[in-house]
């Protein structure tokens, strides 16, 4: 059945003028031959059969193959396995050579007919093999000098706390700067690098936020003490400038923690097999960061609180060797350590709503806990026009309300409240499939389609 | 004559720079000078954005450039009212991606309608409240294609898609409909006439696929009509990539196993295994699958509602009629080849040229390997026999080590030879380049021999044995691709990957000089006839004035005459059939 004479699969092309002029030509000038065909005719015997009796089939069977179709299935087999569709069975086979001739020695009209057949007799795996998790996973660069450029900055501010004079506002306000400065240009590597989108206000509210962490209790405490001006050179406390350095040490770790969550919800991406199920398995993750992030914030917090002032004493002016460590308006070190934890949570959860694609959460939730800053220090103000004491009321029942929480409850507040209302957010928003694509993309994007030439044809 | 408003659609290629040659659309552009041209071009990637156009003759008015490879700047945020018509239109296309062709989806629409409703609905949509670049984007997106994947009758690859092969889906799909929100559909009011595709009175997509889509959405919203030229077949170039990324990714996961059992580890093992993880998600069967669905839906879209589709060669036009194309409004157009630079190359001379030349890149689809086989047996019949071997240019860099082979295996096959024993021998295969002094050009190279010899095994349009046919060669070429539509009866023709064939073919030609030349005169005058830039600028010019008056003008009247705004039969007085007189039309009605 496969020793059709090829001459007779021939279809006649469209006869042109061109034709006519060859036909003529071989007319005028000789007898004409056979032009598309080589081989002998079916009239007199093969030359030489032994080589074509050996030559394989271009059916692919074997010779007499009652089924010339499986043999060209087992040597394509690579291609119908995974070909997603007979039309791409059907560029494939003609992208390997076989031609329409092949398919009618198996019995069908074309490669089209002849690919929907290998298509469908193909045995292939029902649902693919989830991918092998493990080694070929690829970790975010951690930059651990990067990340630990705001750690100089708070060192500053905690060695200032030492320095008397003008020079000790200015240290300070150096090494805010220089944490502000860090955090900018450290964040471009590792897992805490924001894409575009990021509005530029967030970094203002970033600034006014440390800014209040060191000077915003004394602010506040003169604006409460009824100063009519500036009785004295603002002040740090070395309880604040520890919680400053403390929150500068976090930034590493907290990298760290995102990293570890960036990488979990992108292995739920893989194994989950809808999105419920990742949704399932994505809160426990953020929960699982979010908490991990407060321990080490406490515990750093802690840790700065026992250890702060003694660091800070390493810089003492030599001429006024004892200083009592209290200014007129003090906090508490569990409040300071509480408005520390909660201005490096709202950090945190703000950076990372910001990586993985919700910027504008990100900076709403900032300038919230910034506005509410500003207003409880605005309110302090209004409350000394007369008549308008009520309006400070609030301000100073936080303040004095409750034992131990003194002028740090403000920012505790602000921040803790701002940090609360993100972590809702970020429940429902870093919990979803969709938020994990941007990494998803950088790290399994396809390579783009390029087409070579205009329209593929030729020029 | 009077001048038309074209838009060329384009995806890539030709107005850009950093494509390697103009090609045919600019010889066509530079043909038709008396029309007017807007060119809508869609650059795949940033190298074509940023190095510039090809230099346009004047006729080209505007250039208008939307990239496909990043998000297009215009995306808003949708309101609440979009985000609900986003999510009926979104679920109408993907449940006609994720249902197998042919299957009904409800028992009354065909995927195809429900793909054509999703289409034009997202690109109203975009038209109102900008790209849907975003929304795709976004989990609603996600979860519309999860539950049109998990619905009943979806096709067997995509049923268990797991969520990261869901979001690689969206986000090729974001990719594929980013045509949409490329900002040239505004209304004819909208602005000064010209602006966009409004203004337009015929729509030409250079190939099929994402180019086309303008040109259906034009159709749509101002009635344009649509031409579609299909030269290299889009879709069928989809389905090789989309195959080649998926054995990649099949290849790449097992060197990634074998990296990780052989513990090296390492800076290059995970780069490749790097490679091994993004290769997984973009070749990944459900992914393909559904992005594949996606070409060949708008692929069918664009045939079915084209007013002509001008395939370039029988090949082209098997894939537009598998795809559901009408033969009414098929029409193959030849490509037309710059025939001028091998006139001067005269018809072979010498009797006893007993050459044969050979011109293409070394690469295995060229299956030079089966001509060296050929030739060693042409060889040791006619010892006076040569080959050379013209390169046109280096390797691609994938097949680097074939063109090593190839000579290697010329010189075991081939050892040098001389004529007595004082001579300087030389192998009877000869290895050139074309761009050297010896062969400046194709023509040269084909100038060296009296018989040209085609030997690849996998062929689109065979453009090398279209130039031996201007050079008036005869020609002895494989049965691939559209060889045997291009040589017609002026060449001999043997089966792919048969040595011996081509051995007895060459022989044939070899031995008959007349024969040579009668084929040769036969082919140059074939060429002549079919090949010319002239034939194919002729066709489109015609063909757009047939298309043009079949479709009233666009545009605003501005007080001339406009052409072909009332077809003809409109002046007829009374009826244009007279009642009883079409006795069909009457049996029809009973």
């Amino acid at each position: 059945m496969t020793d059709v004479p090829r001459a007779a699969a021939r279809e006649p092309a469209p006869t042109t003028p061109a034709e006519d002029l060859a036909e003529a030509l071989e007319a005028a000038f000789g007898p004409a031959p056979d032009v598309t065909s080589l081989h002998p005719r079916p009239g007199p015997p093969p030359a030489d059969p032994a080589p074509a009796a050996s030559r394989p089939r271009a059916g692919g069977g074997p010779r007499g193959s009652a089924d010339p179709v499986r043999g060209l299935m087992h040597r394509h087999r690579g291609l119908c396995e995974r070909a997603v569709d007979p039309l791409e069975v059907a560029a494939g086979l003609e992208a390997r050579g076989v031609t329409d001739r092949t398919a009618r020695r198996c019995r069908h009209r074309d490669v089209f007919t002849l690919a929907e057949e290998m298509y469908v007799r193909t045995r292939r795996p029902g649902a693919g093999p989830p991918p092998a998790p493990g080694g070929a996973r690829r970790r975010a660069p951690l930059a651990p000098v990067a990340h630990l450029l705001p750690l100089a900055g708070g060192l500053l501010v905690l060695l200032a706390t030492g320095l008397r004079g003008a020079a000790q506002p200015a240290v300070t306000g150096a090494g805010v700067a220089a944490v502000v400065l860090a955090l900018v240009l450290g964040l471009q590597r590792g897992p805490l690098r924001v894409g575009a989108g990021l509005p530029p206000g967030a970094g203002l509210a970033v600034g006014w936020l440390l800014a209040y962490a060191a000077y915003g209790d004394w602010v506040l405490g003169e604006l409460l003490g009824g100063a009519t001006g500036v009785t004295g050179a603002p002040v740090v406390p070395r309880a604040a400038a520890a919680a400053l350095a403390g929150l500068t040490a976090a930034v590493l770790p907290a990298a760290v923690i995102a990293r570890w969550f960036a990488a979990r919800a992108r292995a739920g991406l893989r194994d989950s097999r809808d999105l419920a199920e990742f949704r399932a398995r994505a809160r426990p993750l953020l929960a699982a960061a979010v908490t991990a992030v407060l321990a080490v914030l406490g515990a750093l917090q802690l840790a700065a609180a026992a250890a702060g002032p003694a660091v800070g004493r390493l810089a003492d002016a030599p001429p006024r060797p004892a200083v009592p460590d209290a200014p007129v308006h003090a906090s508490g070190v569990p409040a300071t350590v509480a408005a520390a934890c909660a201005l490096g949570a709202l950090l945190f959860l703000a950076r990372l709503l910001a990586v993985h694609g919700f910027p504008r959460a990100a900076a709403y939730g900032l300038a919230a806990a910034c506005a509410a800053q500003v207003t409880a220090l605005l309110l302090v103000l209004a409350a000394r026009a007369p008549g308008l004491a009520v309006l400070g009321r609030p301000v100073e029942l936080l303040v004095a309300g409750s034992a131990g929480f003194d002028l740090a409850a403000v920012p505790a507040v602000a921040c803790g409240a701002a940090a609360l209302a993100l972590l809702a957010y970020a429940g429902g928003a870093l919990t979803r499939a969709s938020a994990h694509r941007k990494e998803q993309n950088d790290m399994t994007a396809p390579p783009l389609a390029t087409p070579s030439s205009p329209a593929g044809g030729p020029r | 004559m009077f001048s038309l408003r074209i838009g060329l659609l384009a995806e890539g290629g030709f107005p850009f720079a950093a494509d390697e040659s103009p090609g045919w659309c600019d010889r066509l552009v530079r043909g038709l000078a008396h029309h007017e041209f807007d060119v809508f071009a869609f650059a795949v990637d940033a190298a074509q954005e940023t190095a510039g156009l090809v230099p346009l003759p004047p006729q080209v008015r505007t250039v208008h450039v939307a990239p496909l490879w990043r998000p297009a700047p215009g995306e808003g945020r949708y309101g609440r009212a979009d985000r609900r018509r986003f999510a009926e239109h979104f679920t109408e296309l993907a449940t006609a991606l994720a249902v197998p062709d042919g299957a009904e989806t409800d028992g009354r629409t065909s995927g195809q309608d429900r793909f054509a409703y999703g289409l034009y609905g997202l690109a109203e949509l975009a038209g109102d409240a900008g790209g849907p670049g975003r929304a795709l984007r976004s989990e609603p997106a996600v979860r519309i294609l999860e539950r049109a994947c998990r619905a009943p009758g979806a096709h067997p690859a995509v049923r268990g898609a797991r969520v990261a092969e869901l979001l690689a889906a969206a986000a090729q799909l974001d990719r594929a409909l980013r045509p949409l929100a490329a900002g040239w559909y505004e209304a004819p009011g909208g602005g000064p006439a010209g602006g966009g595709l409004a203004g337009v009175d015929l729509c030409h997509a250079l190939s099929g696929g994402p180019a086309a889509l303008p040109g259906l959405l034009a159709r749509r919203f101002f009635g344009t009509p649509l031409l579609v030229t299909e030269y290299g077949v889009r879709v069928r170039r989809h389905y090789l990539e989309s195959a080649a990324s998926a054995a990649s990714a099949a290849s790449a996961a097992g060197t990634a196993s074998t990296a990780g059992t052989a513990s090296t580890a390492g800076t290059a093992s995970t780069a490749r295994t790097a490679s091994g993880a993004a290769a997984r998600a973009g070749g990944s069967l459900a992914v393909r699958a559904l992005t594949a669905a996606c070409h060949r839906r708008l692929a069918a879209e664009a045939y079915d509602k084209a007013a002509l589709v001008t395939p370039g060669n029988a090949h082209a036009r098997r894939w537009a009629l598998r795809l559901g194309a009408s033969r009414a409004r098929l029409r193959t157009v030849y490509p037309g080849m710059d025939g001028e630079r091998f006139a001067r190359v005269e018809e072979p001379a010498g009797e006893e040229d007993m050459t044969l030349v050979w011109v293409g890149r070394t690469e295995p689809a060229a299956d030079l390997v089966a001509l060296l086989h050929a030739f060693a047996e042409v060889h040791r019949q006619e010892p006076a026999a040569h080959l050379v071997v013209a390169e046109t240019g280096p390797p691609p860099a994938a097949h680097a080590g074939y063109r090593d082979h190839c000579r290697a295996l010329a010189a075991q096959l081939f050892p040098d030879e001389a004529a007595d024993a004082h001579a300087v021998g030389a192998s009877p295969v000869s290895f050139e380049e074309i761009g050297d002094p010896a062969v400046p050009d194709t023509a040269a190279a084909y100038a060296t021999g009296g018989v040209a010899v085609l030997s690849s095994a996998v062929a689109g349009f065979p453009v090398g044995l279209v130039e031996a046919m201007f050079c008036a060669r005869a020609t002895v070429s494989t049965d691939v691709g559209a060889v045997r539509e291009v040589i017609g009866g002026t060449g001999l023709v043997v089966p792919p990957r048969n040595p011996r064939a081509l051995a007895d073919a060459c022989l044939a030609l070899l031995r008959d000089p007349a024969r040579r030349a009668r084929l040769g005169a036969a082919a140059r005058a074939r060429a002549g006839e079919l090949f010319t830039v002239e034939q194919n600028v002729r066709a489109f010019r015609e063909i757009y004035l047939e298309l043009v008056s079949r479709s009233p003008l666009a545009g605003p009247a501005d007080g001339g005459p406009r052409p072909f705004a009332r077809p003809a039969e409109a002046h007829l007085p009374g009826r244009w059939v007279a009642a009883g007189a079409c006795p069909v039309s009457e049996r029809a009605g009973r």
